[in-house]
């Protein structure tokens, strides 16, 4: 009978060690209460360059993290008190700010106010997201964000403004390329598709003509970079009409 | 040997036997035992499948259908929106396509739609199929544009389509006052050019006024946009003076500035051609269009008493000067243009007129040279005719020069003259007559639109001219065939006339 219970004692161990290998661990499953929201940019800048108003309201979009519910849920910023605040209450309003039911993507609006500090600097606000009834901050690479106004030039990407206006920016060129053309910014595809090149040189030419024009008529002050790598000195556009100007 | 081993090798020799006896037998299963006959749909000597928006489709197609009973087939006529596309829907399914309205937008002349032809026999399932292309015209077809005002001050268009301007038309279907009825007004303004061209894969005709360019859509003449909308660098002031084209390029000539564009692709017109120089375009430019010529324009510049040329994709140049040549360029002064031209072989042509002496002389110069990779020779003096003491000269308004023989035609408000300036000393002669109490009020040469690059061309391509006259309250247009090419005979006998219009401002060709 040594066989017998040696076997029986095998399965009577087998089975206890099966029974106790494999537990059955919770799957951590979507709670509720870890819905977050996350800015979809770290930043943005604002210019009252083409705004004749003296009032803006900035839309700043935020990602759900989490479910949609089916009612709205209010959007609570708080203003981080740092170096990077340096807009006072003057300066801005904190509006409503609400993801909407059934939906992924919420809106926070700011009433941005221009006023004449703003032609000479900019002012910006830091803030983050408020750990409030519906939402906790997102992660940590996008829970804030920075929002800077100005009634400054914002000098876009120079690039391919240098092939067809001026090599170098300055507000003054940026200023008059925008009062000719409307392009406040240019892309590769406004370059290559929507103008493509030679409405480009022609645009170009426009500038130039413009700047001519102007040096003729006013000999004793021509046109000069006002700020920028070629401050102080004469704008020198690359395309012009020569049976004109030279 | 043992008696069963025999019995053995008996029995397998009886087998062997069997197999190879029954291994070769004819198969007959691949036979085509059962004849089917089929239905064969006979295409020869059937036109293009080719009509106007609006018009109804009718297509009989012949089929031999021996062997097959008539009621075992049925029909299924299927309209593919676009060629190889699969949209497509059942337009009838008759055996013959009749009656049936074609309302599709007019196509691209490389872009057809299809219409689809599918007999089936019934009895087996068997399907046959053929296909052809469609293409539908605009009902604004190729004919002549006109351009006709009944106030004086605003413009209207109709269209002329007859055989003399339309390919393969044989009827005369004139559709007056085609814009107005679009658009609820008339062109403000006196149109004194057209052009039509390819903007970016719309067909668009082009129109100036003293004060305007205007973009018009060729397929209802809806209007589009115009001036600004139409530049990327807009000119200051809006005066144009010509429409024409060159090869993969609208020309314009707009206060002096001559445009150059490739609409076809740029959609608007860029900047004006510019050169080194201080320089002014008249109207009377020459266009050579013939595809891949270096120097497509050349003129006269009035103001500045000089012949220029534009080099294609370059600046202007000034004509060299010459002296020892048939005529110094840069000694030609004090002149006004009249008519410019480029004959087949690629010579350029002014018709000067003395501001002092008042006398004509035609300037004559030579096809430039391409010397890729070296610089291109440019054009050089040929030729100089004087035309004083052609009769009536002093009165006339309007000069032809056609391509394609040594004459020109001049006309005061009556006569149409011709000045034959193959040899050395021109010769005139009266060519045509308008009827009593009719001026002219327009001439050219009807040239089809898409010359010199969409050969073949109609019969009547550079062989009649366009007249229009007015009599106080009727307008008309006449086509005076040419014969005698070099002599520029009118043939009277076959001149066609289309009256009923308005006071003719100007005329092309679409």
């Amino acid at each position: 009978m040594k066989k017998k219970e040696l076997v029986i004692c095998g399965v009577v161990l087998l089975g206890a060690a099966v029974f106790s290998g494999c537990e059955q661990e919770e799957i951590m499953s979507y709670d509720e209460e870890y819905t977050a929201l996350n800015f979809t940019a770290d930043s943005t800048t604002y210019s009252f360059l083409d705004n004749p108003e003296d009032e803006y309201v900035q839309e700043i979009t935020l990602q759900v993290m989490g479910d949609s519910t089916g009612h709205d849920r209010p959007i609570t910023l708080e203003i981080i008190e740092d170096s990077l605040t340096t807009a006072g209450s003057s300066d801005y309003d904190m509006m409503e700010g609400v993801v909407p039911a059934g939906q992924f993507t919420g809106v926070q609006s700011i009433r941005l106010y221009n006023s004449e500090k703003l032609d000479s600097s900019r002012v910006s606000l830091h803030f983050r997201v408020e750990d409030s009834g519906d939402f906790k901050p997102g992660n940590a690479e996008s829970d804030d964000f920075l929002l800077t106004w100005t009634n400054e030039v914002v000098l876009p990407e120079w690039r391919w403004y240098s092939y067809f206006f001026c090599t170098e920016p300055s507000s003054t060129a940026y200023r008059i390329i925008v009062e000719l053309t409307g392009f406040t910014e240019l892309t590769r595809r406004d370059v290559y598709f929507d103008v493509g090149v030679s409405g480009m040189r022609a645009l170009g030419r426009e500038f130039g003509d413009y700047i001519k024009q102007y040096n003729q008529e006013h000999p004793d002050d021509p046109l000069r970079h006002e700020d920028g790598p070629r401050e102080g000195e004469l704008i020198e556009p690359i395309y012009y009409t020569q049976s004109e100007y030279d | 040997m043992k008696r069963e081993s025999i019995h053995l090798l008996l029995f397998l020799t009886l087998i062997s036997l069997g197999a190879v006896l029954s291994s070769c037998r004819d198969d007959s299963t691949t036979y085509a035992t059962s004849e089917i006959p089929g239905v064969v749909i006979d295409t020869t000597g059937m036109p293009q499948l080719r009509l106007l928006q609006f018009e109804e489709l009718e297509v009989a197609p012949e089929l031999h259908t021996e062997g097959v009973g008539e009621s075992d087939l049925s029909y299924e006529w299927r309209l593919y929106y676009a060629q190889n596309d699969t949209l497509s829907e059942v337009i009838s399914e008759q055996r013959n396509l009749e009656g049936y309205e074609v309302e599709l937008t007019p196509n691209e002349e490389d872009d057809p739609y299809q219409v689809q032809y599918t007999v089936t026999d019934e009895s087996n399932g068997l399907e046959y199929i053929m296909a052809w292309p469609l293409y539908v015209m605009n009902s604004l077809g190729e004919g002549l544009v006109i351009a006709e005002t009944d106030n004086g001050s605003d413009t209207d268009l109709s269209l002329i389509m007859a055989p003399e301007v339309t390919e393969d038309y044989s009827e005369v279907n004139i559709q007056r006052k085609v814009y107005s009825t679009i658009n609820d007004e008339l062109i403000p303004g006196l149109v004194q050019d057209m052009q039509p061209v390819n903007i970016y894969g719309d067909p668009v005709l082009l129109a100036i006024t003293g004060q305007s360019v205007m973009r018009i859509s060729r397929l209802d003449y809806s209007y589009h946009s115009m001036n600004e909308e139409l530049f990327h660098y807009a000119p200051s002031q809006f005066s144009p003076q010509k429409l024409g084209g060159i090869y993969q390029g609208t020309v314009l000539v707009n206060n002096g500035d001559l445009y150059e564009e490739y609409l076809r692709s740029s959609r608007r017109f860029t900047a004006p051609i510019d050169a080194p120089f201080p320089f002014t375009v008249p109207a009377q430019v020459a266009l050579d269009a013939v595809l891949y010529e270096q120097i497509p324009v050349t003129f006269y510049d009035e103001v500045n008493e000089q012949f220029i040329y534009y080099e294609a994709g370059e600046e202007m140049n000034l004509m060299p000067s010459g002296s020892g040549e048939t005529f110094d360029p840069s000694e030609v002064t004090n002149k006004e243009n009249m008519a410019a031209g480029v004959a087949v072989n690629g010579d350029f042509r002014h018709l000067l007129r003395d501001k002092d002496s008042g006398s004509f002389t035609l300037y004559i110069f030579n096809d430039e040279v391409s010397n890729y990779p070296d610089p291109v020779t440019p054009p050089l003096p040929k030729a100089m005719y004087d035309f004083s003491g052609a009769p009536a000269i002093e009165q006339a308004e309007y000069f032809v020069l056609p391509d394609n023989q040594r004459v020109m035609y001049y006309a005061t408000s009556t006569t149409v003259y011709a000045a034959l300036y193959s040899t050395s000393s021109p010769v005139f002669e009266e060519r045509y007559t308008a009827p009593a109490g009719e001026e002219i009020t327009s001439l050219q040469l009807y040239q089809q639109s898409g010359y010199p690059s969409d050969d073949p061309f109609i019969d009547t391509n550079h062989r009649q001219l366009v007249m229009s006259t007015y009599d106080g309250s009727e307008g008309k247009v006449y086509l005076l065939p040419i014969t005698n090419l070099g002599v520029g005979n009118i043939d009277e006998g076959n001149i066609k006339s289309f009256g009923g219009f308005g006071r003719i401002t100007a005329i092309k060709p679409q």
